[in-house]
């Protein structure tokens, strides 16, 4: 089955939609997103008209949409909004959190329409940010964003997304897994994101030592290891 | 020389300095050039580099260009991943233990890009006696005196005047965006988030700070922008070659 985009009246379906849902808790059948009338087919072909609702973990997600990638030898267009917006409606079940009961618990709407033009929250988007980061972050360092279940943001995403210059140093993702990353749990250390600044934390030290770095080393040049080693003493892996 | 507390003696690499043109179909850079009294300030054996960063993309390029001592202008690069019509390209020039001696940025000539629009409207209105105004209701407007002959022309097109007022109109537009309009930066088709768009395209899309953002945070950032938009237009440069040809 093809892939497909949304049209401007699609698009507006799948905001009421959202927000129907958001008060009733509930997923009901979403009947236009197939329909030709709010959405038209792209270059990408899908396994199966039907939604897979087993995409635990954000690595789940992003083997499912490089695999239709693959097959069909086109990419998704990570900035359009009609088109990303269509997958997140597609995938839904699997990007949405649920409790014990079942109740969903729908976040804002630029978690699921791309607002690409708001630097500070296109990369909410799940779909889109999760593509991103599989396509542009070096492979060493994908087990830091995609061990986290689908439907997490996470501050992981919220936290260097916005922060591209860092990220486009091409050791800072490697550096950041031999920082922050527990191989065996497979989890970011705990306190990391601390609002409040401490020694070596991933949120706000990390970013203003690469900051002064780009000041003063060409680490673009550099490994992971130079890279922690310029980094400074505060800096350890563990 | 004044010395801050950071000094690391890095040379600031004047926009003036460096050349190189840009096609966007064969995503390749090429005619580079490097002004020769900027490469006899570093040692011959120091690499040069281009890296390019693409707004909104976790990817970036680089390209060397090899030691100082061996390279040649005119030289054409394929860059991977390609270049947008709004790309700045940031040189650097490293010593072998990785410090960088010397950076700057610019904008490369651009061909076979796509077409650009003008942000800002020049329009004719009797000032009295202020020779120029910009008014931001209905929309975004620089009014130059009507007393002036040929006065938007002149405006638009004379190196020293644009010298002069661009840098302040830049200014006086983002601080009227932060401070004192509500319109919001996101809200297609205004000239607000056009300019917002510009901003972006200057400092790589991340940095663009909230309204809600310190005040002083946002002075700072604003004239960060203001000093990245003369050295690309190389405003210091267009009025020192005006003063010469007075002088000459």
């Amino acid at each position: 089955m093809k892939a497909r985009k949304f049209t401007e009246k699609g698009l507006g379906e799948f905001r009421d939609f959202l927000a129907a849902s958001r008060k009733t808790k509930v997923l009901p059948t979403m009947e236009f997103l197939h329909d030709d009338k709010y959405s038209t087919e792209i270059d990408i072909t899908l396994p199966s008209i039907h939604a897979p609702k087993n995409l635990l973990k954000k690595s789940d997600l992003v083997q499912y949409l490089v695999g239709a990638e693959e097959i069909s030898g086109e990419k998704f267009n990570l900035r359009c909004p009609y088109e990303m917006s269509w997958i997140s409606a597609f995938l839904l079940e699997n990007i949405i959190e649920k409790d014990a009961a079942g109740s969903c618990k729908i976040h804002s709407d630029v978690h699921y329409i791309l607002d690409y033009k708001n630097a500070r929250r296109r990369y909410r988007h799940r779909i889109s940010s999760a593509l991103q980061i599989f396509h542009e972050v070096p492979e060493i360092a994908h087990p830091i964003w995609f061990t986290r279940n689908s439907y997490v943001h996470g501050e992981m995403v919220e936290q260097s997304m916005g922060r591209l210059y860092m990220l486009r140093v091409p050791s800072v993702a490697g550096a950041i897994r031999k920082l922050y990353f527990n191989e065996k749990e497979q989890v970011l250390h705990p306190r990391i994101f601390s609002k409040v600044p401490r020694k070596g934390d991933l949120r706000n030290r990390f970013p203003v030592k690469v900051k002064q770095l780009l000041e003063t080393y060409d680490i673009y040049s550099c490994d992971c290891d130079r890279l922690i080693e310029l980094l400074g003493k505060e800096f350890k892996i563990n | 020389m004044k010395k801050t507390i950071n000094f690391t003696g890095r040379i600031k690499i004047d926009a003036k300095s460096l050349r190189a043109v840009v096609d966007g179909q064969t995503n390749s850079l090429s005619d580079v050039e490097i002004a020769e009294d900027c490469l006899n300030k570093f040692s011959a054996d120091a690499r040069i580099f281009i890296d390019s960063e693409t707004s909104g993309s976790l990817s970036s390029s680089r390209i060397d260009l090899g030691c100082i001592q061996d390279f040649q202008g005119g030289q054409t690069f394929k860059i991977e991943g390609g270049l947008e019509n709004w790309d700045t390209l940031t040189i650097k020039i490293v010593e072998d233990s990785g410090k960088i001696l010397g950076r700057g940025r610019f904008r490369p000539i651009g061909k076979g890009g796509a077409e650009t629009e003008s942000l800002l409207s020049f329009r004719i209105k009797d000032l009295g006696s202020i020779p120029w105004k910009l008014e931001f209701y209905p929309t975004l407007s620089l009014y130059v005196n009507s007393r002036i002959p040929e006065g938007r022309n002149f405006f638009q097109t004379h190196p020293l005047i644009m010298a002069i007022i661009l840098p302040e109109v830049v200014r006086s537009i983002y601080r009227h965006i932060y401070f004192f309009s509500e319109v919001d930066f996101t809200e297609d088709g205004t000239w607000v988030s056009d300019w917002m768009g510009l901003a972006a395209a200057y400092n790589g899309n991340e940095e663009i700070p909230e309204r809600s953002a310190p005040e002083e945070e946002i002075k700072i950032w604003i004239e960060g922008l203001v000093e990245d938009f003369s050295s690309s237009h190389q405003f210091v440069e267009d009025i020192l070659g005006v003063k010469e040809a007075n002088e000459g």
